[in-house]
């Protein structure tokens, strides 16, 4: 499986770039008073935004729960700095040559590291895998999460999540004996090595889990194999970590302790960052200027797309032609200048120029032409935007959306003549919605749980697509999608769904407007940090790297204890 | 009285049990559910939550079941927070929102009573107008933009004061001054208006011409008197401040009930909502029977016979 | 029936006099001009604003107070003084509507309560007490979240829950006007409780109501406010003052003007409000007209109006 990891190259190059340049601005200092010296206090201060809602890695979801259950688990297999999968409890990363996947891509026979322990000085064997995907796919435990069906592949596993007649003991995932496992699959998933090194696929330790069903998550029974364990919890206030003294992987980290500050504003959490008391936060879009170009910035392309969005089944918008003269119709460098702060890459592509597959030319056909705007819409059977309905762009009430859909608006009224109206809705009661289709127009955004296109385009644009809540059907499209689905050469899979997404674009089934980027601020003692475009938090993945320098003689602002 | 009282607290329980059915009602009428979020939940794994959380029950057999529960304390779990016990988060969030309220509760009635007898005292003259303005301005800046002035000011600049957080002294100083601004004003105001109501009593005209100290006049007599309409507005104004500001907590990262409470109707966090709403409701009938109480004490003129 | 009318005339004189005390109380008399001109700004502000609220000058965002924009720009180059007049609308309407609404809730539960039978009477004030003892802002974030974000969803939501302190108010009138001589005087000559309450009753507990209604304004245009950081705010792009406030929090350190602006606003007419509740205070009500009564007890309906309206606002 070479596959896998070259499948990565342009995008791990990518990486690479934003780690070295991340790297530069943590070195030098705005004041020129760091020193290479390792700091006596290595402690590491994050902002997480809220509380996370659970720490059980089966069943982890979103930014900050992501970003903590990392550093306390170590599955199968982990990425390095280029996101190749590298072995962590397996003792190599199997392939058909090394034996370790069968010829027919159907059995994984994994051998593990004797070495690897769990912070209390036990073995993990064989067996705490088994236990726990046979959690994964307990519709009582992992199978009220969101990721067990990345899963699915494993045979016996979609019987049991689903409730078809499996069980725990059909989920093809045995231990051959305590240092060798074998991943038996329904079908061939020549990306599984990729999902196994992600939080959900961690070892489990069923003796601690069974005598503290509703808190093995707390502090005080907290057990893990990964590089730190959790030290303290205190609700809406933080979360403590601190280095796991029996951590066995060899990237042994010099932080002692990872502190999760949790601070629900965005411009409080920058003024906690001004008074040195989080060493990195975001940099809120209309603070962008001020910090642009500063010494303690670090900025890099994530591998995510904003999009208008439509419900395509309904007039107008049933029409490709009312959709591209819409995107026509957008000035998206104005966008990203004033309303983003001038952080992010307008773009007329759906996938990410930077990940494999992607191509920066794509949808440039469409981009911004007030003049071939108007002209499409009269080909639409509106000339000057007469007789076009007035329509709805339902969107998430919060500051930054409220601020597109006012920007995207006044681009409609002023270069097409057509009126759009804005509705505001809390989160549940926008996805309760968005989920069915429930919208004319929307606003939203896709991110990468990993890089390729098969995580972005056949579940969101495939007529019986997941995530297809747009009512996009194109035969066209399907059928390439069937073909990229079978595909082993990797480069004409990746032209397959090259194929297929420049028709989805010339479709407008999606309007594409910009790729963000993180923004944020790094306190200029804190070095290694290295970045990947899957972060939850800037350097998540490789927090066993960052270390803390000491300061020189300018001393940082006074902070209270 | 002990009649009356008693009376009252009985009556609390159909007030919680109505208050309760509403909320019920409301929130599952609300669009949305705890699984609705930005990343979509595989509909086998909303199936396996729902019936986890018994949610795929009939409503009315759900709200029956929380009543049984309530009856015995269990307030439920929360969806959201690793399932902690509402109560936990509940004793949690009071301890910090009510420690909270009532130093701002504290410090609103020492400046605004303060400010309020200086200014009858001194009619028209700087401290009045002085007092004025401030009640005035401290009524109409919002919260939030206040204590967003305090943390520029105070934490990005000088760096005298730590941005947020909960539990030492130095934490506590500006959400207490955010939080204290608008029942200060308003105290301010009512302790103002009722002392020149008084000023012209014939009590206080009689205590004067018998020649009595001006500052015995002004404690024993008029405060007295005067306080008593500050004393109405004090029960809302407690129960307004201990069950917690959402603005304030947000801001000042602060973990209390008043965050809880509007975070879990916006995560559709149904026991968390029930729990709140049903300590929020318990606090405000409570803090009126202390208003009334009081009232009849420092006041004999009333008396209560019977509720109704 | 001529007979009848006659000795309705205690509370004709009463507001008479009122207005003649009012006119007297030159920070009443200011604030009533305030709250006039701001009204007419807000009713002509089509005509006054420079260039329109929802005009965005992609050129010229987050700029400093100029010839060109008087209190500068928003993030999207929108001129401030514009959305500040056309934001007046927006807030005044849910003010005063509010109210309207309050008052008229208020006003239909304190009459019959206070007209009907004692067992009228008890069930209505018991679901008073339930609806003064619900959160409000669970209310109104509830209804809000059911029935969607509008101005007439929000006059409405907030108008809900600020209808229980007139009730009690205007029950509590009626239950001691009942037995004034002009009502006895009335009913005996064979008057319906209609045409009490409508010739006799509310001419007279109008004064206290509009009072605590003067200041349920302000309370309102603040608890907008505090919905609209919530996220609970009307939807874009028609400015209110809770919404240019909200979005003035995200730019203060690098836009302050634009919090000073809309904050002045709000002060404005909060201060306009207030200085005219106090001279209709003074001016209309009984109890303070008689000061050889203060303090009165009102220990059940006593003035909550403005700490239960704020506690939206908090």
């Amino acid at each position: 499986m070479r596959l896998s990891i070259t499948w990565l190259r342009p995008l791990a190059l990518a990486m690479a770039l934003a780690a070295v340049t991340a790297g530069l601005a943590c070195g030098g200092g705005s004041d020129g008073s760091v020193t290479n010296e390792l700091s006596p206090n290595q402690e590491l201060r994050v902002r997480i935004a809220g509380d996370p809602s659970t720490l059980d890695p089966q069943l982890a979801a979103f930014a900050e729960e992501i970003s903590i259950v990392k550093q306390l688990y170590r599955g199968l297999f982990t990425y390095d700095q280029n996101l190749n999968v590298l072995p962590a409890v397996a003792a190599e990363v199997p392939t058909i040559e090394n034996g370790g996947i069968a010829a027919d891509g159907l059995t994984y026979t994994i051998n593990l590291r004797p070495d690897a322990t769990w912070s209390d000085g036990v073995p993990v064997t064989a067996n705490d895998f088994v236990y726990a995907f046979q959690r994964l796919f307990d519709p009582a435990a992992g199978a009220q999460g969101y990721y067990f069906d990345f899963y699915t592949s494993i045979s016996g596993a979609a019987e049991f999540a689903y409730d078809e007649g499996g069980s725990a003991d059909g989920v093809g995932v045995t231990a051959i004996d305590d240092d060798t496992l074998q991943i038996t699959l329904a079908e061939p998933k020549p990306t599984l090595p990729e999902l196994l090194a992600l939080w959900p696929a961690v070892p489990l330790r069923q003796d601690v889990i069974e005598a503290h069903p509703d808190d093995w998550t707390a502090p005080s029974n907290f057990v893990g194999d990964g590089p730190f364990v959790l030290a303290g919890y205190a609700e809406g206030d933080q979360i403590t970590l601190e280095a796991n003294a029996s951590y066995w992987g060899g990237d042994e980290p010099t932080l002692q302790t990872l502190v999760y500050k949790i601070i629900p504003d965005d411009s409080a959490a920058l003024v906690a960052y001004q008074n040195d008391e989080i060493d990195m936060t975001s940099i809120p879009a209309p603070d962008a200027s001020r910090f642009e170009g500063d010494a303690e910035q670090v900025r890099f392309p994530q591998l995510e797309t904003y999009a208008i969005q439509y419900n395509t089944q309904e007039a107008p918008f049933d029409d490709p032609t009312v959709r591209q003269a819409i995107s026509r119709a957008i000035d998206r460098d104005a966008y990203v200048s004033v309303v983003r702060g001038g952080v992010g890459t307008p773009t007329t592509s759906w996938l990410p120029a930077n990940m494999p597959g992607g191509d920066p030319s794509a949808g440039q056909g469409l981009g911004y032409d007030p003049e071939a705007a108007r002209t499409l819409l009269t080909d639409a059977g509106f000339p000057d935007g007469d007789g076009f309905p007035t329509f709805t762009m339902t969107i998430v009430d919060d500051e930054t959306n409220r601020t597109t859909a006012e920007f995207l608006q006044e681009q409609l009224r002023v270069n097409l003549g057509i009126d759009m109206q804005i509705e505001t809705l809390d989160e549940s009661a926008f996805y309760d919605r968005y989920q069915v289709g429930d919208f004319q127009v929307t606003w939203s955004s896709w991110f990468a749980d990993y890089a390729d296109p098969d995580n972005w385009l056949p579940q969101q644009f495939g007529t019986e697509g997941g995530f297809n809540v747009l009512g996009y059907s194109n035969p066209q499209v399907d059928e390439l999608f069937a073909q990229a689905a079978t595909e082993q050469d990797r480069e004409e899979r990746l032209a397959l769904y090259d194929r297929a997404h420049k028709l989805i674009l010339k479709d407008q089934a999606v309007t594409p407007v910009f790729h963000p980027d993180t923004n944020y601020l790094v306190k200029a003692n804190v070095a290694g940090l290295a970045t990947t475009a899957l972060d939850a938090a800037p350097g998540d993945w490789f927090t066993t790297n960052v270390r803390i320098l000491q300061m020189g003689d300018s001393v940082p602002p006074a902070s209270k204890p | 009285m002990a009649a009356y009282v008693f009376q009252r607290l009985l009556w609390t329980v159909p007030v919680l049990l109505a208050v309760a059915a509403i909320t019920f009602a409301l929130m599952h009428a609300v669009p949305g559910g705890p699984w609705d979020r930005s990343k979509q939940l595989p509909p086998q794994a909303v199936e396996n939550v729902d019936h986890a959380y018994g949610l795929d029950r009939p409503l009315p057999v759900q709200f029956g079941d929380y009543l049984l529960g309530l009856a015995r304390g269990d307030l439920g779990v929360s969806f959201r927070s690793h399932n902690r016990p509402v109560s936990d988060i509940l004793a949690d969030g009071i301890r910090v929102s009510g420690t909270l309220g009532l130093l701002a509760l504290a410090l609103s009635v020492v400046v605004g009573v303060t400010l309020g007898v200086a200014a009858a005292l001194w009619r028209n003259s700087a401290i009045d107008y002085a007092t004025v303005v401030f009640s005035t301005a401290a009524a109409s800046v919002p919260s939030f933009i206040f204590g967003m002035l305090l943390l520029v000011l105070f934490t990005a600049n000088l760096h005298w004061l730590p941005s947020g957080g909960w539990g030492t002294p130095e934490q506590a100083i500006m959400p207490v001054l955010a939080l204290s601004a608008l029942p200060a004003a308003y105290i301010a105001r009512v302790t103002r208006a009722s002392m020149l109501d008084v000023l012209d009593q014939d009590y206080v005209r009689t205590a004067r011409a018998k020649g009595l100290r001006e500052n015995v006049v002004v404690l024993r007599h008029m405060l007295r008197n005067a306080l008593i309409p500050v004393l109405t507005i004090v029960g809302p104004l407690a129960a307004m401040l201990v069950t917690g500001s959402f603005i304030v907590e947000e801001l000042f990262a602060i973990p209390g009930v008043g965050r809880t409470f509007v975070t879990s109707v916006s995560s559709r966090d149904y026991g968390v909502i029930m729990g709140t709403t049903l300590f929020y409701t318990f606090v405000v009938v409570v803090a009126n029977l202390a208003v009334d109480v009081l009232y009849a004490i420092v006041n004999p003129r009333i008396r209560y016979d019977s509720y109704g | 029936m001529a007979s009848i009318d006659a000795v309705a005339a205690p509370a004709r004189g009463a507001w008479a006099g009122g207005w003649y005390r009012f006119s007297r109380n030159r920070a009443a008399v200011a604030g009533l001009g305030i709250i006039l001109l701001l009204s007419a700004l807000a009713l002509f502000a089509p005509w006054l604003d420079r260039g329109g609220p929802t005009v965005q000058h992609l050129d010229a965002p987050l700029q400093g107070p100029s010839w060109r924009f008087w209190l500068g720009t928003d993030q999207l180059g929108r001129d401030e003084y514009s959305r500040l007049l056309h934001g007046a609308r927006v807030s005044l309407a849910v003010g005063f509507f509010t109210q309207a609404v309050a008052l008229a809730l208020g006003m239909a539960v304190g009459l019959v309560a206070g007209l009907g039978g004692r067992k009228t009477d008890a069930l209505l004030m018991r679901a008073t007490d339930v609806a003064y003892a619900f959160p409000d802002l669970l209310m109104i974030i509830l209804l809000i979240s059911i029935f969607g974000a509008s101005v007439s969803m929000l006059v409405l939501a907030i108008g809900l829950v600020s209808w229980t302190t007139i009730a009690r108010l205007v029950r509590a009138q009626v239950l001691a006007l009942r037995e004034e001589e002009f009502v006895l005087a009335a009913r005996a000559l064979g008057a319906s409780d209609w045409r009490i309450a409508r010739h006799h009753l509310v001419p007279n507990l109008l004064g206290p109501v509009i009072v605590a209604a003067t200041f349920g304004v302000p309370s309102a245009i603040f608890a907008e406010a505090a919905l609209a950081f919530i996220g609970l705010g009307l939807p874009p792009p028609a400015p209110s003052w809770g919404r240019l406030v909200t979005d003035s929090f995200s730019t203060m350190q690098v836009a302050p003007y634009l919090a000073v602006s809309s904050c002045m606003a709000i002060a404005l007419t909060m201060m306009s409000f207030s200085s005219v509740g106090d001279g209709l205070r003074d001016a209309l009500d009984p109890r303070t007209r008689d000061r050889r009564l203060l303090p009165q007890a009102q220990p059940e309906h006593a003035s909550h109006t403005e700490p239960a309206a704020e506690r939206k606002a908090a």
